[in-house]
């Protein structure tokens, strides 16, 4: 398919005309490091990031969400409908997203909240230009996307070269692209490598001391969790107004790191040694989603290594293991 | 019948009650929902137990407050703790490791009036506590769920995950990584990590989890370069009258002698 | 605007797309009865067209409490009833509500046991405590098709007689089944069984032909049931368990219930115990 070409200096009319139908979301700068944010101008999108500190996948499935709003047994869960555009959205992000689509959008288990914001935001990709220090796409086979995106941005010179991946990603080519056959490949290299190897021979390892030892570095505080694009685990919570006939339900995202997370009714916590815990985010993550859906839920974003402050590299751990 | 609400307060700068009253565009929902029949900042009116729930600020310092708290706890079906200084002693118990006499001459100089003081601590070495609500000073909307779980019948279930939680939702940059000197992964959290959010570290006010690594902590400090003098000071400062403070102080130790 | 999205089933193939109704928000019915089983422990009923089969389980809502899980305890068309023993807020809560009030409810979530795999065999069903719970719909399920069955042995322990649960049901079970009962210690006026559920059905001396064995209850009793049975020849693939967590969505999202890569609210609760072996944190 021939692509599209957009100048950098039509990039901020391009924005305009994203804004008369969506709200833009998009990497911005938050003190030394960079996050999603709402932005009103292309001005306010950072570029200069390697990937965001904390992970797009809070816009579709937001640390906390309201279930519905109730009064007495009158339920209401009526959202706005907003439609939205997510520029600056790395590969690996997008990868996360069509991870969380095989959990969150399973037949019969769907899950609507999830499914309306995935159906209201349109993903404007943008190709990375170099990989950071703890990047690992390239072992995860993240680095490349073929689909899941709506409109995939890479910067070549003065322009961006666009490739089209939807109908609704065509929808948004107006007259500021002009027709190109160039096309744009850039070739990522992780320095940070996953062995494969032993990650298909995890489930051998796990009984192995390993687990114990280098999870005496954990401080359980979630960081690996919470900062993770492929991490939904939640608790239900109510929240009753002070006349308490009406109130809300929440579910507000948690993590297994936590002792409380494994607790049942009567006290009895199911993993409540941290090595336990430890072991379960790696496995979940290599193991055992790879064994309920074909696929790994890890994209090689490395956020849970940038973002430990022990400086726990699960990546370093899986390679030493023998 | 509205149930009957009492607030009290023991050795405190009061600050925790003041917080309730900041909860402006709710008090008036508070007070329909119950009767506030004991609160020296909010009312005059006084009456007599028993009461349904009884709120204590403050920690235990006198001999006089060993026997109100107890009086308190036997005409109340519920007694919550508010704020560090009634949940674990507060600042104040930082002068139990110091001794009383030189403490009183450096206040009152050379003429002591007769003080009956005891070594600051969270009420609940003296009576049982059927909730804490944590933070120097509480967080409103904390005050506020945990009240609304008590009115329609629940047990509120402590908060028993860390700062971090919160502060990781808030999307801020990790003080902890930043500066080393942060109590975030080792504190009860709840508090919506007011402080961390406005850029500053965490310190501890809200008490030591009890899932919690120092080790794992101190070692990090350490590697931090952050002297064994400043990580006593963040750690004594919330929880001097904690039982693991000296289990604290060994582990710190051994970490130095490990290293 | 309506974007297509994939709609992937757990194997990676595509499904389309079918408008499903929000599975998060609790449906009002009204409670129809109550009945005291012991001091903590109640039973409700409501009526309600979902068809639930044995060993599938319910959400139930208190609105500002929260929700929790139950096994359902009865098997009946457009009627469901849950147990409910007294350990937590909402259990709590519901222990006040009377006839008439209304509580939310989700669900049937779960596999529920494989009955119709079971045809032709012995059922053995053993239960113990609030355990005896889910067992119930199995038995009123074998009451109902009992020409698919062979002999139904039946083994239930409970603390002591105080702790009976379906009292009426039992005098009637007694009358159709091989029926077992027994306490744990000693009791005053008791002339029955005392001692462990294995002890019970290790003295029963089953062979394992064409048998299929229940066991629902705390997992230290399963694991003890499982082991007399291994001792009395039974295979570890002809025993069915119930597991229990806590399980919170019931729609393998949530993460709570997750042991390994089954999640119990969907892959269970109900597992061949064999296949649970393996099931460690």
């Amino acid at each position: 398919m021939s692509g599209y070409i957009l100048k950098k200096e039509d990039f901020g009319k391009f924005i305009e005309s994203l804004k008369e139908e969506y709200e833009i979301f998009a990497p911005v700068k938050k003190k030394t490091y960079f996050v999603f944010g709402k932005v009103d101008s292309a001005e306010e999108i950072a570029f200069e990031f390697i990937n965001t500190e904390y992970s797009p996948t809070n816009l579709f499935f937001p640390k906390k969400e309201v279930l519905f709003d109730y009064n007495n047994t009158k339920i209401n869960n009526k959202k706005e409908d907003i439609t939205r555009v997510i520029f600056g959205i790395r590969p690996c992000d997008v990868h996360a997203l069509i991870i969380m689509d095989t959990l969150f959008l399973e037949a019969n288990f769907e899950d609507t909240y999830y499914r309306k914001k995935r159906e209201n935001t349109l993903l404007i990709s943008l190709k990375c230009n170099s990989a950071g220090e703890n990047c690992f796409c390239e072992s995860m086979g993240t680095d490349k996307l073929e689909r899941g995106y709506d409109l995939m941005f890479c910067e070549q010179g003065g322009s961006y070269v666009v490739d089209i991946g939807s109908q609704r990603g065509q929808k948004l080519i107006n007259e500021l692209f002009k027709s190109t056959d160039e096309e744009c490949i850039k070739e990522l290299h992780c320095n940070k490598k996953l062995d494969m190897q032993k990650v298909n021979q995890l489930e051998q390892f796990a009984e192995h001391e390993g687990w114990k030892k280098e999870s005496e570095a954990c401080l359980s505080c979630a960081a690996c969790t919470i900062t993770c694009p492929t991490c939904g685990c939640f608790d239900v919570v109510d929240v009753p107004n002070l006349n308490m006939a009406a109130g809300k339900r929440l579910r507000v995202n948690t993590s297994c790191q936590l002792k409380n997370f494994s607790e049942v009714a009567g006290g009895h916590v199911f993993r409540e040694t941290r090595d336990k815990r430890f072991k379960h985010r790696i496995y979940h993550k290599l193991v055992y989603f790879k064994k309920q859906f074909d696929t790994f839920m890890c994209v090689g974003c490395g956020r849970c290594i940038t973002n430990c402050p022990a400086g726990i590299d699960m990546v370093s751990i899986i390679n030493s293991l023998k | 019948m509205k149930p009957r609400v009492a607030i009290f307060d023991m050795t405190s700068c009061d600050g925790c009650q003041t917080t309730i009253l900041n909860l402006e565009e709710y008090l008036v929902d508070i007070a329909n929902a119950v009767d506030i029949v004991n609160f020296r900042l909010g009312t005059e009116k006084v009456s007599p137990g028993p009461y349904d729930i009884s709120i204590v600020e403050g920690s235990i310092s006198r001999q006089e407050e060993v026997k109100k708290i107890k009086w308190i706890r036997e005409n109340s079906k519920t007694v919550i703790a508010l704020g560090a200084c009634a949940t674990h002693g507060g600042p104040q118990a930082l002068s139990n490791r110091l001794n009383k006499k030189d403490i009183h001459k450096e206040i009152y100089g050379n003429i002591v009036p007769k003080l009956n003081s005891l070594d600051a601590k969270g009420i609940d070495q003296y009576i049982k506590v059927d909730h804490y609500i944590r933070g120097c000073p509480i967080d409103k909307f904390d005050f506020l769920n945990i009240l609304k779980q008590f009115l329609i019948g629940k047990i509120p279930k402590e908060n028993t995950n860390p700062v971090c939680v919160e502060c990781r939702f808030n999307e801020n940059v990790c003080q902890f990584m930043e500066l080393g000197a942060c109590l975030g992964p080792f504190t009860y959290g709840g508090c919506g990590a007011i402080c961390p959010t406005n850029n500053l570290p965490c310190d501890g006010c809200r008490g030591a989890l009890d899932d919690l690594n120092l080790e794992a902590g101190i070692r990090i400090m350490k590697k931090k370069n952050i002297g064994d003098d400043k990580i006593k000071a963040l750690f004594r400062k919330y929880v001097p009258s904690d039982k693991r403070y000296e289990k604290f102080e060994e582990m710190l130790k051994n970490v130095n002698n490990k290293t | 605007m309506h974007h297509e999205l994939p709609c992937w089933n757990r194997y990676g193939q595509h499904n389309k797309f079918i408008k499903m109704k929000n599975l998060y928000v609790p449906e009002f019915v009204e409670i129809d009865k109550v009945v005291k089983e012991t001091k903590d422990i109640i039973t409700m009923g409501f009526r309600h067209p979902m068809r639930a089969l044995p060993g599938q389980f319910i959400e139930v809502s208190l609105l500002g409490i929260g929700e929790a899980p139950f096994g359902v305890a009865s098997y009946r068309e457009g009627y469901i009833e849950f147990t409910v023993r007294n350990v937590g807020n909402l259990t709590r809560a519901l222990q006040s509500r009377k006839k008439g009030d209304k509580i939310g409810v989700r669900g049937p979530f779960g596999n529920g046991f494989p009955m119709t795999d079971f045809v032709n065999n012995d059922l053995i069903i053993i239960g113990g405590g609030t355990g005896v719970a889910p067992v119930r719909s199995v038995i009123i399920y074998a009451e109902k098709h009992r020409n698919q069955f062979g002999e139904v042995h039946l083994f239930f322990g409970f603390r002591s007689p105080e702790e009976f649960l379906y009292k009426k049901d039992l005098e009637n079970w007694k009358r159709k089944f091989q029926f077992n009962i027994t306490i744990d210690k000693p009791h005053r006026g008791w002339k029955g069984n005392v001692g462990f559920l294995n002890q019970l059905v290790e003295k029963s001396r089953l062979n394992n032909t064409r048998k299929i064995v229940i066991i629902c209850g705390p997992p230290i009793m399963i694991e003890v049931c499982a082991a007399s049975l291994q001792k009395l020849g039974f295979n570890n693939d002809q025993i069915f368990v119930s597991l229990e967590r806590l399980m919170q969505c019931g729609l393998g999202k949530c993460g709570h219930c997750m042991i390994n890569d089954k999640y119990v609210c969907r892959d269970g609760p109900v597992f061949r115990y064999d296949k649970t072996i393996n099931l460690k944190d």
